[in-house]
């Protein structure tokens, strides 16, 4: 179905632009969600409890964003609702990157334009994407564009080249911050999905859609998580978090109204909300 | 008043021109939050499962409203400023083993970048098991992370290097035969005083949400600690901790019949290093003693976890514990 919408004056009515989206799509793809039961490792260790057990999914095509978003864009919408303060005074904190001229409007602070918006809550992304005619990819989207539709080779991280490294991905390499700060989108895109999609890995870890609550055994048709719940999910790791956050099956529960340096978000739309497949 | 507010048009939330007509109209033909009034009603009754993306987003706005209450929480503030922000190490002079020795300790400290002279920022201290120093548990524990989005200063203790007979080792002092004094004169609780004594000063720190966390013979000196000094500390986190053999566990008990010393408990079930029955035992005693559960005390048993910090219930257990100030603690510094 076509979204339709009818502008009227000072109002933001769009149709979600995925000229900066990659679509995801097969129809036909169970893939295996989450970390899968194998021995114990050299210590005896077992992957986090949170991201078993492994399940069957299938998720419906869907369009993702090829970056994180940026502080630049949010700071676009923002002044595109500078008539409406009530809208205005959920959407802005004092953390976040930006300043403000009564003059000019909402601004970018120096340098951050292209780096991903950050210290913002669950609920601020939300909104965002709303305000694109997107929305949070939910947990399993995420997880199959970070994994890849390739069932029988799930990737263990974003890319699909040996190695990890700086110039992969912002993280902390056990020795050393990547970077002090995230980086501008897309800064590696040797760390990039071979469908092209930057920074699944590192930089800031990202919001996701769903509420969390442990992994049922049943499959499952595009999931949306639990109708309610207390945390949201953060998935991808942040340039502060280790190697181990980066793995596409690391999944962190967060209260969706904290905010960090480290937590960002990018945006997702279904196909059939753009006229895709239904 | 917030600050755009001066420059801006007067509109209200109920803006869009068909506000109040019984639809919600956001991101249909109104700006999003202009429809206020219409949309809180239908967001009463949407569900994720509806599969209705264009409301998930005008809800989550709805329910942004919750941020004010949240951020707003109070403590007691000791007064400090001017500390440094992000990771660093730091040295304190103590006491040893002997009450006549004093040794200097090091700590490593993360302090996140959003910490304010302005408001009291809570303290939780993580310590290591059996020979971990504090170089590696910012990893280990992911607590770095906590602290960023949460706002509390983490502070990495470092167990002195002790004499084991055969051997040197980062150890923590969780037997008392091994240091001259009774248990509340234990050097670890002294070093841990003295960092929050000198945290106070560089940093305006919450004296009442100052916690112990830790894992395995760490869990075990933060259970004493937490214990030993209520006055100090509002509670702690023992992950794979133990409290009997080192026969704490009769202590604890004496303890528990006057104190309600609130904590989480967390442990695998296939912990083979330290056995879950340890942790099963302290909640057991708190049950004897006819605590309130989950309100005095919280246990998470983990099925087929080892023994590991369980770094995907740090949210829960930081929630659990700054929802648990310490009432002993009413005045802060000047």
């Amino acid at each position: 179905m076509m979204w339709l919408f009818f502008a009227c004056a000072h109002d933001i009515i769009i149709a979600p632009d995925t000229s900066n989206m990659v679509e995801i799509i097969d129809e036909d793809t169970v893939f295996n969600m989450g970390y899968p039961d194998l021995d114990p490792g050299p210590y005896n260790n077992h992957w986090k409890a949170s991201a078993k057990p492994q399940h069957a999914v299938k998720v419906l095509p869907f369009y993702i964003d090829r970056t994180e978003v940026t502080v630049g864009e949010f700071v676009e919408m923002l002044n595109q609702l500078m008539d409406y303060p009530s809208t205005l005074e959920k959407l802005v904190h004092p953390l976040m990157p930006i300043t403000f001229d009564p003059e000019t409007g909402f601004a970018v602070l120096a340098d951050n334009a292209d780096r991903p918006m950050h210290y913002v809550s669950w609920y601020e992304a939300m909104a965002y994407c709303a305000t694109q005619q997107k929305r949070l990819p939910t947990e399993a989207e995420w997880e199959i564009t970070a994994k890849g539709t390739d069932v029988e080779n799930p990737r263990g991280v974003p890319w699909d080249t040996p190695g990890w490294g700086c110039h992969k991905a912002t993280y902390y390499t056990n020795e050393t911050l990547c970077a002090d700060r995230p980086e501008p989108v897309g800064t590696h895109p040797d760390g990039d999905t071979p469908d092209g999609i930057s920074d699944m890995g590192g930089n800031v870890s990202e919001w996701i859609f769903d509420w969390y609550s442990d992994y049922d055994v049943d499959p499952l048709i595009n999931p949306v998580g639990p109708d309610s719940g207390t945390y949201k999910i953060l998935r991808g790791g942040g340039f502060r978090e280790s190697s181990d956050a980066m793995r596409v099956n690391d999944r962190v529960v967060a209260n969706p109204k904290s905010r960090s340096e480290g937590i960002g978000f990018r945006c997702a739309v279904s196909s059939k909300d753009i006229g895709g497949v239904e | 008043m917030l600050w755009w507010l001066l420059a801006c048009g007067p509109k209200s939330e109920n803006a869009c021109p068909t506000s109040n007509n019984g639809s919600c109209d956001e991101m249909l033909t109104c700006a999003i939050g202009t429809d206020s009034k219409d949309c809180d009603e239908a967001c009463a009754d949407w569900n994720p499962s509806d599969n209705d993306w264009r409301m998930a987003g005008v809800c989550a706005l709805d329910d942004g409203n919750a941020l004010v209450e949240w951020e707003q929480k109070s403590g007691v503030g000791s007064g400090g400023s001017g500390g440094l922000v992000g990771s660093y190490d730091d040295i304190v002079t103590v006491r040893g083993s002997r009450l006549s020795d004093v040794v200097d300790r090091q700590y490593r400290v993360y302090v996140p970048r959003r910490y304010s002279d302005d408001r009291p920022t809570p303290v939780l201290f993580a310590l290591g098991g059996f020979t971990v120093d504090m170089y590696w548990l910012a990893e280990f524990t992911e607590l770095n992370r906590m602290a960023d989005r949460e706002n509390f200063i983490v502070v990495y203790g470092h167990p002195e290097w002790r004499d084991f007979g055969s051997y040197d080792v980062f150890a923590w002092y969780v037997y008392n035969e091994a240091f001259q004094g009774e248990w509340v004169e234990n050097p670890d609780i002294a070093y841990m005083e003295t960092i929050i004594e000198k945290l106070g000063v560089q940093y305006n720190i919450d004296l009442s949400r100052i916690y112990t966390s830790g894992h395995s013979r760490g869990a075990a000196m933060s259970i004493i600690a937490a214990f030993e000094r209520p006055d100090l500390f509002a509670g702690y986190c023992a992950q794979a901790g133990f409290a009997s053999s080192n026969n704490y566990n009769v202590r604890l008990e004496e303890l528990a019949a006057t104190q309600r010393t609130p904590g989480v408990l967390i442990h695998g079930d296939a912990d083979p290093d330290v056995r879950v029955l340890e942790s099963d035992l302290i909640s057991d005693i708190f049950e004897d003693a006819e605590w309130s559960y989950p309100d005095d005390w919280r246990y998470f048993r983990i099925p087929d976890a080892t023994h590991e910090w369980q770094s995907h219930l740090n949210q829960e257990m930081w929630d659990w514990l700054y929802d648990h100030p310490n009432p002993n603690v009413t005045r802060g510094g000047q």
